[in-house]
């Protein structure tokens, strides 16, 4: 008798009584809904004392903030990894949780924004919102203005609404939001045909490291990437008797609203609908796959590009070319720069490793439920065959110093396959009799046997596993992504610290540019002055200049580098000789003793503009000091 | 037939209440963003899908997801084309679009829904979602929603009171004619007392000043400037600390 042959017909006596409900269509009750919105709404309350007890400076908001995020998922996701749920549950308790998650981030700064990406792209809302077109440069993200469908979204919402533009973004990704979690869940629902699957996937993804907070803020993937997934289901349901050419026009409508938000996104789709075509054509499948969207995005990415977007091509290509030397560059010994390990707390480095390795190591497992169950839709197998990209990000993560910036921003596509195929695994772990277990003559193989001594578990082990994982993953996604640990919570001043270096002196000195110097002057700043000069001030930020800080004095090469990168104006708070900057640098990676700082930068060297003869002292606010560099740059 | 097309109708009126209210540029600042938000993220969404798609076709989640995600189509894609008119993005080229397209997808849908085979056509797959929640249940999400709101009013609050250092702006810009801009803004807590000095080489342009400012409160002179000089420089005081410059700023000739 095969190993565990006892245990797994016992299984299967218990599965098809709880198999009828699982997969049920048929709503069966609300079930268990109406306690898990209680529940994930103390959870957020606990994530806003959490907020507010940060602000104040209590040391135990970290703890309170982890409790209540765990209180909004873990209870959600283990009903959901459970078998005897009705569809509108799942889908109800998916949208509760997106919803949740959003507000988790929304409301760590529900009036004004913070984040550097959101700072980078309002700029060019403000711009769009000024001059009443689009396409208005912005020197903060020259990429920014090309890709304008996110701006102009929240341009028209100020402009109806009389909202903020801040607000007006904050409901835009609102309405994103919503899509984006309904997209994932419906369009794993189609291809599995099975709401479990499809739930448990959906909350799956939004483990991945970008989905609470990046995915959230004012940056056109927040836009894009729902549009997209919206795209791919109404690509599924195009190869269905509901087909109609209503269907049709909302997608090439789509098409173009993807291409037009966000380049890297519009690229992905187009990657995975040729994936689909060439798996269908390479099997011989039936089904139909749209190659009208194919052709279509094809043809508008590629006008796009050439007419309206040729910066792209700058903008993308450096980066990706920096990522895969640096994964060369790993295997050469005579390589300057090394992966440097996260800065986390050991605690939270073991989380983001942990779901790193919950993930690839769950995909083998998932891959071979795939192969064993014999999916009938293509999409299924596109879906694996994407997932392998996982190993490639973390190879790039792991491997690359350049390529983890890349690697990041791949998160979000990468995971919506992967993930998928975790939920398969998980999905198959409890029906063994679907997968047919690898034979005794397998078993030598660590994965067969594995895979048997998994399958062969009691369900109740099988679920609390299925829910530490989850859970693993979730955390390990918040402690890999956005924001830092030391930013993860909002509060007082820190030096070069992201969101928390934000703060109301900042902002104002921003402010006074605009108002009393003009727009887009040339003016020298440090990491957290480039957001704010950029976009409060609308100035033209410069933070190519570290030198020129560092030097104990204005020499001849601090004059030819204020010369050569033409600074009107330059920006000193001496906050920063407060403290080492906890992003690593305070200015730029070739900054002197970058990422390195074993001592903040001395206080007298930001002084010394005072003594040059040449200088202007404009400003000063305690903190900030502006200088007018004019006379020694020699720019008018 | 009234209850066929009721929701178009309303989704009519709607576009057309907030287009009124657009171009006649009422000052109500509530029904302005609820008008605002319905024109742009809800309303052409759905006219688009109920014109576009048969009710049969689609369950409440699809048709969720169509309703806000053609609603963001058309707007990246409306923007393009306002861009492209000769009106550009105003507030009222906005509001005329999307009444615009809510009207063609209302049209579009009233012809559809009135058509007498459509009358006659099962709806096979819809599965109507019944809201048939207990009595504990609705106390239960009831208080889910008040937890919710109580939620993002303390954020809202805290946010706005949020603790930062005070501080205190002061400024010189040098303008045309030997002029220059001498301000001073109070980001304080507190109303502050300040006195202020502008000298140029030693010389005292203006007597000092004594200042009392209240929090978020500005002020500002002109002084003119000498034909020559080496150094202007403008020092603040706080009242209670007379003998330590607290901001200064210069102007070198």
């Amino acid at each position: 008798m095969q190993i565990g042959e006892k245990k797994l017909l016992k299984a299967e006596r218990f599965l098809p009584k709880v198999q009828r409900r699982a997969d049920t269509l048929e709503a069966v009750g609300w079930g268990l809904m109406p306690l898990l919105s209680l529940t994930s709404a103390v959870g957020l309350l606990l994530v806003v004392l959490a907020y507010s007890f940060s602000r104040g400076g209590s040391a135990q908001s970290t703890i309170v903030y982890w409790l209540g995020m765990l209180t909004i998922f873990v209870p959600i996701a283990a009903r959901l990894i459970m078998v005897d749920v009705s569809r509108k549950e799942r889908i109800t308790l998916v949208v509760f949780l997106g919803m949740m998650l959003f507000l988790a981030k929304a409301l760590y700064s529900p009036s004004q924004l913070r984040f550097h990406d959101e700072l980078q792209q309002m700029r060019s809302a403000v711009e769009i919102m000024d001059a009443g077109r689009l396409f208005q440069p912005n020197p903060m993200l020259p990429v920014s203005p090309s890709y304008p469908g996110l701006q102009n979204m929240a341009v028209g919402l100020a402009q109806l609404s009389g909202l903020s533009l801040f607000h007006s973004s904050v409901m835009v990704n609102v309405a994103a939001r919503l899509v984006v979690v309904l997209a994932t869940y419906l369009f794993y629902e189609f291809i599995s045909q099975s709401p479990r699957v499809a739930s448990v996937a959906a909350i799956l993804y939004m483990t991945n490291p970008h989905f609470i907070f990046f995915s959230a803020m004012f940056a056109y993937q927040s836009l894009a990437l729902p549009l997209a997934l919206l795209l791919l289901y109404l690509a599924l349901r195009e190869d269905t008797k509901r087909s109609t050419p209503g269907l049709q026009i909302v997608a090439a409508l789509g098409l173009l609203a993807v291409t037009v938000t966000h380049h890297v996104t519009s690229y992905m789709l187009l990657l995975f609908l040729v994936l689909w075509y060439v798996l269908r054509m390479t099997l011989r499948r039936k089904e139909r796959v749209p190659l009208w969207m194919i052709v279509a995005l094809a043809g508008m990415i590629v006008v796009w590009v050439i007419y309206f977007a040729p910066i792209t091509i700058d903008y993308l290509a450096p980066q990706i070319t920096r990522a895969l030397e640096g994964l060369t560059g790993f295997f050469n010994p005579s390589a300057t720069e090394r992966v440097r390990p996260p800065g986390n707390p050991l605690i939270e480095q073991l989380f983001t490793y942990g779901a790193a390795l919950v993930l690839a190591a769950s995909l083998p497992f998932g891959l071979w439920v795939i192969w064993k169950r014999q999916y009938n839709h293509t999409a299924v197998l596109v879906m694996a065959v994407a997932s392998l990209a996982y190993y490639g990000t973390l190879a790039l993560r792991l491997l690359s110093a350049q390529g983890v910036e890349v690697a990041g921003r791949s998160m979000p596509f990468v995971y919506f396959a992967a993930v998928f195929v975790m939920a398969i695994f998980i999905d198959g772990v409890w029906k063994p009799q679907d997968v047919s277990l690898p034979t005794r003559r397998n078993l030598k193989w660590l994965f067969a046997w594995l895979l048997n001594r998994i399958m062969n578990l009691p369900l109740e082990v099988k679920f609390l596993g299925a829910v530490a994982l989850a859970t693993i993953m979730f955390v390990g996604g918040i402690t890999a992504g956005w924001p830092p640990h030391y930013a993860r919570l909002p509060g007082p001043y820190l030096v070069t610290a992201y969101e928390r270096s934000i703060d109301p002196q900042g902002v104002e000195a921003a402010r006074w540019t605009d108002e009393a110097l003009g727009r887009n002057n040339r003016i020298a700043v440090d990491f957290t002055h480039y957001a704010l000069m950029g976009m409060y001030g609308r100035q033209y930020p410069v933070f190519g200049v570290p030198r020129v800080y560092f030097s104990p004095r204005i020499g001849p090469r601090e004059e030819q580098d204020l010369r050569l990168a033409a600074i009107r104006y330059l920006v000193v708070d001496n906050r920063l000789s407060t403290g080492l900057p906890l992003r690593g640098t305070y200015f730029v990676p070739w900054e002197p003793d970058a990422n390195n700082h074993t001592i903040p930068i001395d206080a007298a060297a930001l002084a010394k503009f005072d003594d040059v003869p040449e200088i202007d002292r404009l400003f000063d606010s305690g903190d900030i000091v502006i200088y007018d560099v004019r006379a020694l740059s020699r720019v008018q | 037939m009234s209850n066929k097309v009721f929701d178009l109708l309303l989704v009519a009126l709607a576009a057309i209440v907030a287009l009124i209210f657009n171009l006649s540029g009422v000052e109500n600042v509530v029904l302005r963003a609820v008008l605002g938000i319905l024109l742009l993220l809800f309303l052409p969404g759905y006219a688009l899908t109920a014109g576009l798609f048969h009710s049969r076709d689609i369950d409440l989640p699809t048709r969720i997801i169509l309703i806000f995600g053609t609603s963001l189509i058309v707007g990246v894609v409306g923007g393009l084309a306002l861009h492209a008119s000769p009106w550009g993005l105003q507030t009222q080229s906005w509001a005329a679009f999307l009444t615009a397209v809510v009207m063609v997808g209302v049209g579009v849908a009233l012809f559809r829904r009135l058509r007498p085979a459509q009358e006659m056509s099962p709806a096979p797959d819809a599965r109507r979602v019944q809201f048939d929640f207990t009595l504990s249940q609705f106390a239960m999400m009831g208080t889910a929603l008040v937890l919710t709101l109580a939620a993002i009013l303390i954020a809202f609050n805290n946010d706005l009171n949020q603790q930062y250092s005070g501080f205190t702006q002061l400024w010189i810009v040098p303008g045309e004619a030997g002029i220059a801009e001498v301000g001073l803004a109070s980001g304080e807590h507190t109303p502050m007392h300040y006195r202020l000095t502008i000298e140029a080489d030693g010389e005292l342009l203006i007597e000092d000043t004594e200042l009392t400012l209240q929090p978020d409160e500005r002020w500002q002179t002109e002084i003119t400037l000498p034909q020559r000089y080496t150094l202007v420089e403008a020092t603040l005081y706080l009242a209670d600390r007379p003998d330590e410059a607290y901001r200064h700023v210069t102007l070198k000739g």
